[in-house]
Order: C-alpha cells, then sequence, then structure tokens
C-alpha cells in the first residue's frame, strides 16, 4: 500500500495552487464511506439562513402548541407539520460595536461581540469581524474530535448568491475569533470540492495503462545498463494502478449529483442555484462527507430581486417599508414564502434518503433550523428571531408553535449543541448563557 | 576498544574514546582524491604485490581492498602518491608488527594496491564512470514546470530600476480626481505613517482637483495606496511574509486574483499579519498592495518577509520592481529529496514516493492549468474556438514537455484520444497533462529522440538553468543555427547571463562553501552581543555580493575568490566587525590585505566554521582540505569529543587541538587537517580578526604536506590564500565540483582527458568561471549530440 508518508503542508497562495491536495493516500486508500458505527447515532444539523427579518402577517401562528396554523409562508411544510416546531421569543442580544444588521448576521450564530474595525454600517460605530467561534463550527468541532462521529468535511458552507464582498454583513460562519468563513455560492465550485478528488483520481486511473506503455515504448533508446531505472519507474507505476483499481470498489454510497450544466451564478438563476445547492447539500449528508452544513440565502442587506415571483424591488428595500405599506408586506410574504419552500425542499430530500440499516429517513436523523438575522424588517429588531426547526427532533418536541420569553440565541444554541450530543456548559458570552440550555 | 590515557595536565581524567579500528594507523586514513597518479610500470612488481597482498593484507583488507567487517571495515582508497603509500606500509604495517613489510616488498605491495583499487584512476576503471540515465531532480521538475507553463505567457523584462509603484488617493478607493500621488517607493517601510496621509485630514492643494473649494477631507474620504510591481526571489524556498498594519488591506503575491492576505476588513487591533509561499528563486513575482484606511486611523503600513532560513526584515529596494511579472506556476507538492550521495544532486534513481509525489504535482499542475485553461489557450470559454485552440495549447505543451514536434501517432496519443472522449473539456486538458508530465519522456531528458538541435538546446537549458528551452533557444535549434561552436558559445553566453543561472551559480557556490554551516549557526550571547540572525543574514548578503562582483564583473577570475582584499559591509556589520565604513546599505569597502583575503576569511564562512564560542581550526582544516584542495579524508571518529576550553584553561585552542591529535592514528590526517585550520587562527568564532588569544600571540605558521609528499611552509591566512589560489589542484577540484553540481553526472564519464582539457582552457581564459561554466556546458552538450560512432 502506498503510505501517506508525507502530508503536503498546505501553502497559502503559493503559486495559486489553491487545492490542497491531502497526500499520497488520497489516490488509493481514501474511505470516500464515512466511518462505520450505528447509523441510528448518526446526529447532523444544517442552519438555512435567510436575510432582512422576518413579516408578521403570515409567517407567526397565533396558536400555541399542536394545533398552530401554518399561514402563507409557512405552508410549504404542511406535510412536515408533524416535524416541524416554531419558537417565538429568541433573541439576539449581544451588543456592542456594528449596526444591527452587521451584529445580526455575524453575533446570530457566534453569540459574540464584534471586534472594533473599519467597517460602518449607518450611525453605529465601525466593527469587524466577530470574536467567538460559531454554533455549527462548535458542533463540528465537537464531532470531529470522535472518531465515531469523525467525516471527511465536518462542515459545509453552502451558499446562494452571497455576493463577492467579505464583511460582517456576508459571513455568520466562524472558525473562531477573526475568522470568518466563506460559504462557497458556486455550486459547480463545490462539487469540485466535495467530489473533485474523484475526478482527478478518474482521471489519473484513466491515464496509468498508458503511461506503462508509454514507458515500454521508450525502453529502445536507452541504454540497456539504464533499463534497471525504468523498470522500477514502471513497477511503481504498476502498482500505483493495481492500488487505485482495487480501491476502485469503494465509492460513495450515493453517486454525486449531476449538476445541470452551464448555470451562471446570477441573481436570475437564484432556484436553480438554490436546487443544485440543496441536492448538493443532501447528498454530502448522505455520503457522510459531513454531519454539519449550512446554507446561506444572500447576505444580510440582501438585495436579492425575484422576478419569478412578480417581485422586482430588492428584498431589503422592500425590507424598510412600513408594515400598513400592504403591497410591500405581500411581497415579503411571497419572498418568504418561496424561502420556506426551499426549506420544504430540502426537508423532503432528507426525508427521501433512507437512512441505511433502519426504518428512518436521514430527516429523522437531522435537526434543519431556518432562521433570520432581524426579527422584523422595518424595525431591524434583533428579537424575536423567527426559528423554524425541522427533523427528527432529538429530544425536541416537534409539532408544535411554542413561546418563550426574552431568550437569548446562546440558549438555544447551547441547547441544539446538548441535543446533538456535545453537553457543553456554555457557548458565545458567557452571561447571556447563564439560565443554560432553553426548555422549548 | 577503547584507550585510556592518563592526562598529563592538572586533575582532570581525559578520556579519549577511540573506535578500534582508530587506533590502527593505517593508510586507508586518507582516502580518494584526484586524478594525479604515477602510472607503475613494473608489472612484474604488481605481480610480486599481488602475492604478498593475498598472503599477508587481504585477511584484514579484503581481496579487493574492500575492507573486512571483523578487522577494517574501510575500503582502502586514498590520495596519497605511490610513494608516500609505500612509506606509510614500510612504517605502519603489518598492524601487530610494524617493520615487517618494508624496502622492495614495500613498494610492490603499494604499486599492487594503488593500481588496482587504491587510486582514484583505479576506482574509476573500476565504476566504469558513465553517463547514467538520469531524471529529473526535484528543482529540474519544478523549473521545468514552471517554465513549461510560462512559456504560454508573454514574458516581462525585469527592469534595471528598483523599487515598487505606488498611488496615492486622498480617498477609500482609486479616484482619478483624488489622487495625491504617482511615486516610485524604495520599500514599503512606513511604520510611523504612509506619505501624503495627513492625519489632520485637511488636504488644501491637490493639482487634479480643479475645485479650489472642494477640500479634500480624509474624515470623510478616507485614504488609499495602491501599490504594484514585483519582487525578485534571491532563493527558492518558503516565504514568510508580513504585513504590519492595523489599516485595512489586501496583499497579492504570484496569483493576482486571489489575495494571499485579505485583510479589507480591520478587525481588533491585530497588527501583524502572515502568509507562507513557496516561491523559486531567480525569478519575480507579481506583487500588489492596496491599503486604505477608513475612517481615519493613522495610516501605516510595513511589508516584511522572511527569506528561507533568514531574518524577519523589510523586503528590501533590491527585490522590489515597479513590473509586473506574469503569474508563474510554482509546484508545491512535497517532494523526497534527491540522491546526493556523490555530493551533488541527482536524479539517479526512483522510489515509490518519488513516483507518488510525480503523481501528485502532475494532478496539481493539471487543475492549475485547466482553472485558467482559456487565458493560457488564448481563448474564451463562450467563443466559437474554444475546444479547437485548447486542443492546439495541449499538443503545444505536450511538445514543449518533450522538446520534440510529436509524430502523428504521438499526438493521438498523448492529445488525439482524449478529446476523443466524451468528458468535460477541463477534463480533456487535465488528461492530457497528466499523461505528459508522468511520461517519461518529459522526466528524463535523455529518453526522447530529438533532432540533434533540439537535443543541444534541452541540454543547454537544462545544465544552465534546470529547465526547459525558451523561445528564442528553440528558435535558433530550429533554424539550424546551432552548427558552429562559435553559435553555440554565443548562445551560451546569453543564457549564462540569465537570472536563473546566476541563481543556479549561487547555489553551487553555498553549496559548496558549505554555506549551511553559518546559516544554522549561534554563538555565546554573553562574548557576542551583537550576533544574531540578522547579522548572519548579512553576512550572507555580503558573500553573495561578493561572489555577484567576481563571478559577473570584470574578468571573473576564480584566483579573486581567494586573492580579493575588500568585503561588501553594512552599517551593522562595520560596526561589528570594526571595519571602517560611511553610507549606506552595502558597500565595497577595501581592507587591509593581511586582515582579510576573500572567501577564505569572510566572516560567514568563518563563523559557520567555528563553535559556539571558539574557533575550530579542525572545521576549518578539514573544510580547505575537501572543498578547496579536493582531498578525501576518512570519516572523523565520531565519540571524540573536542577538549573545551574547561580542560585547561591556559591552553590556546591551537594547543589544544594540537595536543588532542598528536596521536599518531590522529595525525595521519591531522597532519593535513592542522596546518590548514592553524592559518585561519586569526579569526574567531564570529570570524573577528585577532592576533591574541589568552594572551598570547596566535601562531598562524605551519607546514602543509601536499598528496606527494612535498611541504609547503605556511604563515597566515593570506599564504594560505596565495597557495590556493594557484594551486593547480584547487583548481581542478573547483572544474570538478562544478561540472558535477551542473551537469549531475561524474565529469570522468565524459571521457578521460576531460578535466585536463577543461583545465587548459581555464588557465586559458585567465581562470575565468563564466568562461568555465560556458565550457563545461559544451562538454556536455557536444557529449549527449555527438554521433553514435
Amino acid at each position: 500500500m502506498i503510505k501517506s508518508t508525507h502530508r503536503r503542508e498546505f501553502i497559502r497562495g503559493a503559486g495559486a495552487f489553491a487545492l490542497a491536495f491531502p497526500g499520497l493516500s488520497s489516490w488509493s486508500g481514501l474511505s470516500w464511506l464515512g466511518p462505520a458505527g450505528d447509523p441510528a447515532q448518526k446526529k447532523r444539523l444544517i442552519i438555512m439562513f435567510s436575510p432582512n427579518g422576518m413579516v408578521r402577517e403570515g409567517f407567526w401562528p397565533k396558536t400555541e402548541g399542536p394545533d398552530f396554523e401554518m399561514d402563507q409562508v409557512l405552508k410549504p411544510l404542511e406535510s412536515l407539520r408533524e416535524k416541524t416546531l416554531v419558537v417565538h421569543g429568541i433573541c439576539n442580544k449581544v451588543r456592542g460595536d456594528g449596526d444591527n444588521h452587521m451584529r445580526g448576521m455575524s453575533c446570530l450564530l457566534t453569540g459574540n461581540e464584534l471586534f472594533p474595525g473599519n467597517i460602518q454600517g449607518g450611525s453605529d460605530s465601525p466593527a469587524g469581524w466577530a470574536k467567538g467561534i460559531s454554533i455549527d463550527q462548535e458542533i463540528r468541532n465537537y464531532l470531529q474530535s470522535n472518531p465515531a462521529s469523525r467525516t471527511r468535511f465536518g462542515t459545509l458552507e453552502f451558499g446562494v448568491q452571497v455576493s463577492n464582498q467579505a464583511d460582517p454583513w456576508t459571513r455568520m460562519v466562524y472558525a473562531g475569533p477573526n475568522q470568518p468563513i466563506a460559504p462557497i455560492d458556486d455550486p459547480y465550485r463545490m462539487f469540485e470540492k466535495m467530489f473533485g478528488k474523484v475526478k482527478d483520481r478518474e482521471n489519473l486511473l484513466s491515464i496509468l495503462d498508458l503511461v506503462q506503455q508509454d514507458i515500454e515504448s521508450t525502453k529502445s533508446v536507452v541504454d540497456a545498463r539504464d533499463l534497471k531505472l525504468l523498470d522500477s519507474h514502471k513497477k511503481f507505476v504498476d502498482k500505483m494502478s493495481l492500488d487505485l483499481k482495487n480501491s476502485g470498489s469503494r465509492t460513495y454510497a450515493v453517486d454525486p449529483p449531476e449538476l445541470p450544466r452551464n448555470v451562471a451564478n446570477t441573481g436570475d438563476n437564484m432556484p436553480d442555484l438554490a436546487k443544485m445547492q440543496i441536492d448538493l447539500l443532501v447528498n454530502g449528508l448522505a455520503n457522510d462527507l459531513n454531519r454539519i452544513a449550512t446554507l446561506q440565502f444572500t447576505k444580510s442587506v440582501g438585495q436579492a430581486k425575484m422576478h419569478w415571483l412578480d417581485v422586482n424591488e430588492g428584498h431589503h428595500e422592500l425590507s424598510h417599508d412600513p408594515d400598513e405599506k400592504q403591497e410591500s408586506q405581500d411581497k415579503l410574504r411571497r419572498i418568504n414564502t418561496w424561502y420556506c419552500e426551499q426549506l420544504a425542499y430540502l426537508c423532503n430530500q432528507l426525508g427521501k434518503v433512507e437512512e441505511p440499516g433502519t426504518n428512518q429517513s436521514m430527516l429523522d436523523n437531522t435537526l434543519v433550523v431556518w432562521t433570520n438575522e432581524l426579527g422584523h424588517g422595518n424595525s431591524h429588531t434583533l428579537n424575536n428571531l423567527p426559528m423554524v426547526m425541522v427533523g427528527g427532533g432529538f429530544g425536541f418536541e416537534m409539532g408544535r408553535f411554542t413561546k418563550v420569553k426574552d431568550v437569548s440565541t446562546t440558549r438555544l444554541w447551547l441547547a441544539i449543541a446538548h441535543a446533538m450530543g456535545h453537553p457543553m456548559e456554555s457557548f458565545g458570552l458567557a452571561e447571556l448563557c447563564q439560565d443554560g440550555p432553553v426548555k422549548l | 576498544m577503547r584507550c585510556f590515557q592518563q592526562p598529563p595536565f592538572g586533575e582532570h581524567v581525559f578520556l579519549l574514546v577511540q573506535a578500534g579500528k582508530f587506533g590502527c594507523p593505517v593508510f586507508a586514513c586518507l582516502v580518494i582524491a584526484l586524478q594525479f597518479f604515477l602510472v607503475a610500470e613494473a608489472a612484474q612488481a604488481v605481480d610480486e604485490g599481488q602475492q604478498i597482498y593475498s598472503l599477508k593484507c587481504a585477511s584484514c583488507h579484503g581481496s579487493a581492498g574492500e575492507g573486512n567487517e571483523d578487522h577494517f571495515a574501510d575500503p582502502l582508497r586514498g590520495d596519497l602518491s605511490l610513494a608516500e603509500l609505500g612509506k606509510l606500509i614500510t612504517e605502519t604495517m603489518p598492524e601487530n608488527d610494524p617493520g615487517k613489510c618494508v624496502a622492495e616488498e614495500a613498494q610492490s605491495v603499494a604499486e599492487y594496491v594503488f593500481e588496482n583499487f587504491y587510486s582514484a584512476a583505479a576506482q574509476r576503471r573500476l565504476k566504469e564512470a558513465r553517463v547514467e540515465l538520469s531524471r529529473l531532480t526535484v528543482r529540474q521538475y519544478r523549473e521545468s514546470v514552471a517554465d513549461l507553463i510560462g512559456s504560454f505567457k508573454d514574458s516581462v523584462r525585469v527592469p534595471d530600476a528598483r523599487g515598487i509603484h505606488g498611488v496615492y488617493f486622498a480617498a477609500r478607493h482609486w479616484t482619478d480626481k483624488k489622487r495625491l500621488s504617482d511615486q516610485t517607493d524604495e520599500t514599503i517601510d512606513f511604520g510611523e505613517g504612509v506619505p501624503h496621509f495627513d492625519p489632520t485630514g485637511e488636504y488644501r492643494s491637490i493639482e487634479k482637483d480643479n475645485d479650489p473649494n472642494k477640500d479634500v477631507n480624509l474624515m470623510n474620504q478616507g485614504f488609499s495606496v495602491y501599490w504594484a510591481g514585483g519582487i525578485i526571489v534571491p532563493e527558492t524556498g518558503l516565504y514568510e511574509i508580513t504585513v504590519e498594519s492595523k489599516n485595512g488591506f489586501d496583499l497579492y503575491i504570484n496569483d493576482m486574483d486571489h489575495p494571499l492576505i485579505d485583510r479589507k476588513v480591520r478587525s481588533d487591533d491585530v497588527v501583524e499579519h502572515q502568509a507562507s509561499i513557496y516561491l523559486l528563486g531567480g525569478r519575480s513575482f507579481g506583487l500588489k498592495l492596496y491599503l486604505f484606511s477608513y475612517p481615519q486611523p493613522p495610516a501605516r503600513i510595513r511589508l516584511l518577509w522572511r527569506k528561507p532560513g533568514g531574518p524577519l526584515e523589510v523586503i528590501p529596494a533590491t527585490a522590489l520592481i515597479s513590473e509586473t511579472p506574469p503569474e508563474v506556476a510554482v509546484v508545491s507538492t512535497t517532494f523526497p529529496a534527491d540522491d546526493s550521495s556523490s555530493g551533488y544532486q541527482r536524479g539517479v534513481s526512483v522510489s515509490e514516493q518519488w513516483d507518488a509525489a510525480i503523481t501528485e504535482a502532475a494532478v496539481e499542475t493539471a487543475n492549475w492549468v485547466s482553472d485558467r485553461i482559456w487565458k493560457l489557450a488564448g481563448t474564451k470559454e463562450a467563443s466559437d474556438d474554444a475546444v479547437p485552440r485548447v486542443r492546439e495549447f495541449c499538443s503545444q505543451f505536450v511538445a514543449r514537455a518533450f522538446g520534440k514536434q510529436l509524430t502523428d501517432e504521438e499526438q493521438y496519443f498523448f492529445i488525439g484520444q482524449h478529446f476523443d472522449q466524451e468528458l468535460s473539456v477541463k477534463d480533456q486538458v487535465k488528461r492530457v497533462l497528466i499523461l505528459a508530465l508522468k511520461s517519461p519522456r518529459f522526466l528524463y531528458p535523455a529518453v526522447e529522440r530529438r533532432s540533434k538541435d533540439r537535443q543541444m538546446a534541452r541540454r543547454m537549458a537544462l545544465h544552465l538553468w534546470d529547465s526547459l528551452p525558451d523561445h528564442s533557444l528553440l528558435k535558433l535549434a530550429d533554424k539550424g543555427e546551432l552548427s558552429t561552436p562559435e553559435a553555440i558559445n554565443h548562445e551560451l553566453e546569453r543564457m549564462v547571463e540569465d537570472p536563473r543561472s546566476k541563481e543556479k551559480l549561487q547555489s553551487f557556490f553555498h553549496a559548496w562553501l558549505k554555506s549551511e554551516h553559518a546559516t544554522e549557526a549561534t554563538k555565546d550571547q554573553r562574548l557576542f552581543p551583537e550576533f544574531d540572525q540578522r547579522l548572519v543574514s548579512d553576512l550572507k548578503t555580503s558573500l553573495e555580493l561578493f561572489l555577484d562582483d567576481v563571478i559577473w564583473t570584470g574578468n571573473s577570475d576564480f584566483r579573486e575568490l581567494f586573492l580579493a582584499d575588500y568585503l561588501y559591509v553594512n552599517d551593522r556589520m562595520a560596526k561589528f566587525y570594526g571595519i571602517q565604513y560611511g553610507g549606506t546599505g552595502f558597500q565595497q569597502v577595501k581592507v587591509d590585505p593581511d586582515t582579510r583575503a576573500g572567501i577564505l576569511t569572510h566572516p560567514f564562512l568563518m563563523t559557520g566554521l567555528a563553535y559556539y564560542k571558539d574557533s575550530s581550526p579542525i572545521h576549518r582544516g578539514v573544510f580547505v582540505a575537501k572543498q578547496f584542495l579536493g582531498r578525501r579524508l576518512r570519516q572523523p571518529p565520531s565519540n571524540v569529543k573536542p577538549l573545551t576550553e574547561e580542560f585547561n584553561p591556559t591552553l590556546t585552542t591551537r594547543e589544544r587541538v594540537e595536543y588532542q591529535t598528536k596521536e599518531s592514528g590522529c595525525m595521519n590526517c591531522h597532519s593535513v587537517i592542522n596546518p590548514l585550520g592553524f592559518c585561519l587562527e586569526h579569526y574567531d568564532a564570529v570570524g573577528r580578526f585577532r592576533t591574541e588569544e589568552k594572551a598570547k600571540l596566535i601562531d598562524v605558521s605551519s607546514i602543509y604536506e601536499t598528496p606527494d609528499g612535498s611541504q609547503v611552509e605556511l604563515h597566515g591566512a593570506r599564504e594560505l590564500a596565495s597557495f590556493l589560489a594557484d594551486n593547480e589542484l584547487v583548481q581542478r577540484n573547483f572544474i570538478q565540483q562544478l561540472f558535477n553540481y551542473y551537469a549531475k553526472q561524474s565529469v570522468h564519464a565524459y571521457g578521460t582527458g576531460q578535466l585536463d582539457q577543461l583545465q587548459q582552457r581555464f588557465v586559458q581564459s585567465g581562470f575565468s568561471i563564466r568562461q568555465l561554466l560556458i565550457d563545461i556546458t559544451r562538454v556536455t552538450v557536444e557529449f549527449e549530440t555527438a554521433d553514435p560512432e
């Protein structure tokens, strides 16, 4: 076997060979299947984000408990009602530098303040990146620290039309203080990241026989005393070819999705891009490349123009209109309904994947959380963030609408960490976590 | 096994631990050296010698002098003359009863041994030196890939002017109306504030702003600088780049599309920002730095680097240019080290790790190319001719990698069949490239059958650049204009001046002069408080400037390396070494010829060849004997620790060495080592000149015995330098080492008289190093392209 004797140091920017190769083992020995183990034990978390606050009318149910209303926005989830939990009363209580959109975004999953910096929004004091790790990465690190739950990537960060800018409005995922992680919003690039290595392997395997022929054909040019060198060279090529062929049976549990070709990464293609990304996301989880994923639609202050919904104004612009302006409210409801449709598609796709060896679906072993950086658009409040959770629940009682009072996001993240099997004591700012995980 | 001696001084117990075999003074102590030898004529004597040898010597030394594990493991090879060898046998053999093998008997044994395996000539015969098939070395692979891909890009001539171009704005972004200045900055070293930045925020006169009432207020507008140009990289390796700034900025190196450091979002008051990047020496790389200040912090920035093994320093003006070179494809795959058991790196062996690394590098390169394929192929993805263009690019790529025009059959094998497959264009490209880069036709430069002219071009580029021929060399080859020695010479003269050639020669000198010793040196901070990494880096620069000066200006006279009476010195060095100096940066300074002599006493070398506190005549002596005089010394017994000062504080370094090596077993080698080392005792552990040690005048006189037994009286470094400069063995050894380093083959593989001829031409050229490089290249080129008959 080829031994993984030298793991290449990843040299950032070195000759712009941006793709790091994780060493020799990857050509033949790398297991594309995740770690073996009881599939029922797998716990997955997906956090889906859409921006600019939520409409009050048409989203929030009026009745607490199992008989909650699924109004216009939540309608797409109707078939998943039993697996859905809507929570009211979760508030982003992080204060400090930065405007509400910035803190709404960069403090949402980190529960931590922003560093002072040079990014200014409105008249608030300028700020930089968040001071702490985000909950998805925290749980990822926990899962990766255990061989039984370790996967190739741990997390994958998907985006749809995020924009090329890098600032606190565009980043919600942090590997640590000052370490924002950019979501990948180009499905082809994400495909490359997830499966590029397989393509490389395929390409390599396809030419190894030719390399052997080529070496044979050059032997005639070489002094007889030098044949030894070429022979031993060829022996190594033979061996690699054999190793690769032998490991050929170890492929993915589920084939990589066939992506439609030539979908440009533009706003008008958002529906196609969203579907491609969700298909990739589900596929990644099905192949156990990762247990955690985030899916970020646009960014805080995102200006998606959803022509396909007959909405020609930018989303953020609309979100500033007063509640009395019915036309805008109606458009905002359509926009958020579309987002909920994406959530429903994601959950339904998860539901279609059987968890091997069980009679459960992958959705039963996944918690999907849909949230937003603001509670309400025109007031820019960080209180009462929309929180929709779908999935098996991991101990949360699903199939209802519940209200809590003025609970910090950090306490919800703590509760989710516990549900995921990571019994940490506190997350984010300690003072916002004093009452422990929220009971829903 | 061990011999214990009663110490003659004080109460210290002196334990001299020696390997058992070391106690036996055998002639194998002095091993192979050079090519001068006497041809033993008397066949009869050899016959007699053979009989005596088999009867009396072979049981310990092996039937062909190969040694014997139980008695004497080291093979009988060396550089003593026949006469000296006879003398040694007479005096020391057999081990248990010296004096039994004397006179004619000793002489005939000596002749037999000398002729059959002891001498260098005999060893060569045994080994049948020939030009062996070699693969590209790691360095050659990296250089070749970079130039192969570079050949599809426009090259940019590195301008003579140094410094980087900066455009300053009283605005956060490039705003022509707010332009404050367009200038060349020597360095980006603005820790106290960037030029033109006014912290009060008021600018009252901006030439390009026509509206006199419209003052630019930095509080509102911000401030920015766009620096663009390139960096010249002195040596290959991993560079640590540091930007010190609290402001927002973006730094690009090589890849102008993806920042190496992205700090546009200022967050927290982090000042130092670091990234590493692997760069190839002798090349220049694009550099772009955008700094902006917003809302209104002071604009400060410094751009620093740490060269491989060097200290953190501001990137000097000498490394900055205002032209942006095209992106270079730098293979960053880690390779196993090349075989350097012969003293130079060569590609005579392959291993599984090497094959894996080559594969990984091929995939890495294929991906790099496919990411940029439209641009490299001179087309656009949407363009109608995109696929034919890409296909043409692939043909060209393979042809250039192999250094020949492809036949139709090869065209199909390497390109056509991949484009026939139902694959995306990028995958087709990748398959073509991986196959080409894994092909022996690329990996073994001698494997492909090329036209004679193409073969010459390939060899010339490989020899001088470790790379592939460039466009102009190929053009000459294809037009048949490399047919006369004059034409070849003319082209080689051009090639030798190329930065890649200069970088290669510099790396040869660092290898020859064992620079790694000094680079890694640490010294006693109590004795030498100012001696730090920055000084070591200055010393290295000083040596490089000196070498550049000798080699690339004037007559390129080899002897100047030893005889020069000047040094390159900067302020820090001048202070430390007490040298008169005025001005800034490095200056050439004349020194008292009695205190310095070229590389021989260069403080960089003297520092490396010394201990933590003390000088080391042994290290220096071994260095001069091996690297300059070409003598081969037996490995020292590994468990002998040098005596330290504590052994007897009244002794000088020389006295301690003399005491510790006085045994006859030691003196076989140390009679060569010590006299050479003692000549350099005027230089302390950090290479400072001194005349006294322990309040005693330092004795730098000695008698050196040459391999043919004659004695040379030497007094101090200057006399040693003169001795070395005019010494034919030193010249010959230099030629041989340079040859091996460049050809990556033994010079003896190129014909028996080759070294002699090269030496003759070296003398005729006035010892020109540049001409020698050209002559050496011609030898290998002519050899490879000679008709088989």
